[in-house]
């Protein structure tokens, strides 16, 4: 049994870490979505575009190939331009700005088709816990934020300004039955809801990218 | 050095075009992709269609086969396809005028090589000499008796080389025209299974006693350090002069007797064959097929440094194939490191043009080098 992160076949989503490797697992469970790709997990950022660039031209390459990548603090069109930076010499033709329902580029005869997700939401910065932020119960994530707020402002944490949703989400995910589940698992507990509008959102992609 | 490749009609390859040749040029691909066409290819360029070199190339897979069991057949040419059918697309001789091989730079047809079946009538004109006049294919007919067909090789509408195919096979091998000889490009050629012991004498009687004799030794120290110089010496144990092949020894630090190079292993062998071949192949080509053969992985990027800078100094291009990762590992880390003017390609089947190619910036070698993405 291999590494169930580390897919390689016809079909393939890479991701940036685990995290976010079981996260998606855990969206594809609760909606029921059938095993015809796999999961690629990079270790960064830096690591995926990479991978990214070398698949496309791979001997026998994939059908079908999605990124999940953090927008991070950039701002959107800034993650945008160095994507289509990277893989540049293969010819796709990239839309001026990302569809925010998630962007596909499938008109390159001879490639694979391309699929491409920015966390949050393909629109705003952030990382895949803005984008879990979202799947919380509202009332109790407000809380949560009021709690990290309070920590910092008493010098009670360490954590860098960019982080401050991995904080919060961490925080909520405390006070949840059985504290402090990791972020996939959260999910299938339904701590962290899968019905929600953007978590519907994306996997409306990736039925769509992988043709399920 | 020629920029770019036009290949029609050659074994593997009904068209395919490099639009962009290097200085070092590195290519991968599964088998029957048609690496070794490529270099067949780029040597009858370099020869100009020679016929001893189209029928080494045919011998060196066994192709001259049917010829040698058929010498006293009398049927036309084209319905005997071998041995020089081989060479075209789909292994078979093309008719009279029909479509001819063609190897060349794309952008500059001048130079494109073309090889194809004519017909000639002997002819005796008032002098007395006996001349080749061409037969026009829709001319030819039962009342023609002594109508040769030939391969005609021509570069710019002027012919090159010649070779008679209705005669003995031995024939074959005598090049009957040798047109303007002294414009083949000098090149040479390191097979996979190495150079023969003759080719390699040559060579290094070629270089014996230069400074280009010291970059060999240099170069082998690679491999060991202890190597202090090498030799070429007749194998003493051959019991005729004629028959006496010569081998290189070597002379190794600390050791009083000379030793054979091949005692050292298959790497040393290797990389002296090729090392030998390029510093003989000035202002012209190096070809190496399988390039990795008996090389030990942590040896590649040191020999690539030595070949690159070699090929600098004595204005060398390379063609070179290989199946090996570290191979190919060891050609990135010298690309990525100095801005050395390289190429790295895959030759792929292609069910309509027989084979088709891939072009990697050093970028997209190098993201696949290190995320471990297969690239052969």
């Amino acid at each position: 049994m291999g590494n169930i992160c580390k897919h390689k076949g016809k079909k393939v989503l890479l991701v940036e870490g685990k995290n976010d490797c079981h996260v998606v697992l855990a969206l594809c469970q609760y909606h029921s979505l059938p095993k015809t790709f796999g999961i690629y997990e990079c270790e960064n950022d830096d690591g995926l575009l990479k991978r990214l660039n070398a698949l496309i031209i791979q001997p026998d390459p994939p059908e079908a190939i999605g990124i999940v990548i953090d927008a991070d603090d950039f701002d959107v069109t800034g993650r945008w331009q160095q994507i289509q930076h990277k893989i540049r010499d293969h010819e796709y033709t990239f839309p001026g700005s990302p569809d925010i329902r998630g962007t596909i580029l499938s008109d390159n005869p001879g490639r694979p088709d391309l699929g491409i997700w920015l966390m949050p939401n393909n629109q705003n910065p952030g990382m895949l816990e803005d984008f879990l932020m979202e799947m919380a119960d509202q009332d109790a994530i407000s809380s949560a934020f009021q709690c990290v707020k309070i920590a910092k402002q008493n010098g009670l944490s360490s954590f860098k300004d960019v982080h401050i949703s991995k904080a919060i989400i961490h925080t909520y995910l405390a006070w949840q039955d059985e504290p402090g589940k990791p972020l996939g698992q959260s999910i299938t507990a339904h701590s962290l809801k899968a019905d929600t509008e953007i978590a519907t959102i994306f996997v409306g992609w990736l039925k769509e990218l992988f043709t399920l | 050095m020629i920029k770019s490749l036009l290949i029609r009609n050659f074994r593997l390859f009904k068209e395919i075009e490099i639009k962009r040749l290097s200085r070092i040029n590195l290519f991968v691909g599964k088998n029957n992709s048609g690496k070794s066409c490529l270099i067949e290819a780029l040597q009858i360029y370099a020869t100009k269609g020679h016929p001893q070199n189209l029928y080494d190339i045919i011998s060196s897979r066994d192709e001259e086969w049917e010829s040698i069991i058929s010498d006293e057949n009398e049927t036309p040419i084209q319905e005997v396809a071998g041995p020089f059918g081989y060479l075209f697309h789909g292994y078979a001789l093309p008719g009279v005028d029909g479509e001819a091989i063609e190897i060349g730079p794309t952008e500059d047809s001048s130079r494109q090589l073309k090889i194809a079946l004519r017909a000639f009538q002997i002819i005796e004109d008032e002098d007395g000499r006996r001349r080749r006049t061409p037969v026009d294919k829709n001319s030819i007919n039962d009342e023609f008796v002594d109508i040769q067909f030939a391969l005609e090789a021509t570069q710019n509408n002027e012919r090159c080389n010649y070779v008679n195919l209705n005669s003995h096979s031995s024939i074959y091998k005598r090049p009957l025209y040798t047109g303007l000889k002294d414009f083949n490009i000098n090149h040479q050629v390191v097979p996979t299974r190495n150079l023969s012991d003759d080719k390699l004498s040559i060579l290094w009687d070629n270089i014996n006693l230069t400074d280009l004799e010291k970059e060999v030794v240099s170069c082998l120290k690679i491999i060991d350090p202890n190597i202090e110089g090498v030799a070429l010496v007749g194998n003493l144990s051959e019991r005729t002069v004629r028959k006496a092949k010569r081998i290189p020894i070597i002379r190794y630090k600390g050791i009083k007797e000379r030793i054979p190079l091949k005692t050292m292993g298959d790497g040393l062998t290797r990389l002296f064959h090729i090392i030998l071949a390029l510093v003989n192949s000035k202002n012209g080509f190096l070809l190496i097929d399988e390039f990795e053969n008996g090389l030990h992985w942590s040896t590649h990027s040191r020999i690539w440094d030595i070949i690159i800078r070699l090929s600098e100094e004595l204005n060398v291009q390379i063609i070179a194939t290989t199946h090996s990762r570290d191979c190919i590992k060891g050609f990135y880390e010298v690309w990525s490191a100095k801005e050395v003017p390289a190429s790295f390609y895959r030759l792929e089947a292609d069910p309509f043009k027989g084979s088709k190619i891939i072009n990697y910036t050093c970028e997209m070698l190098s993201d696949a080098v290190e995320s471990d993405v297969e690239v052969r």
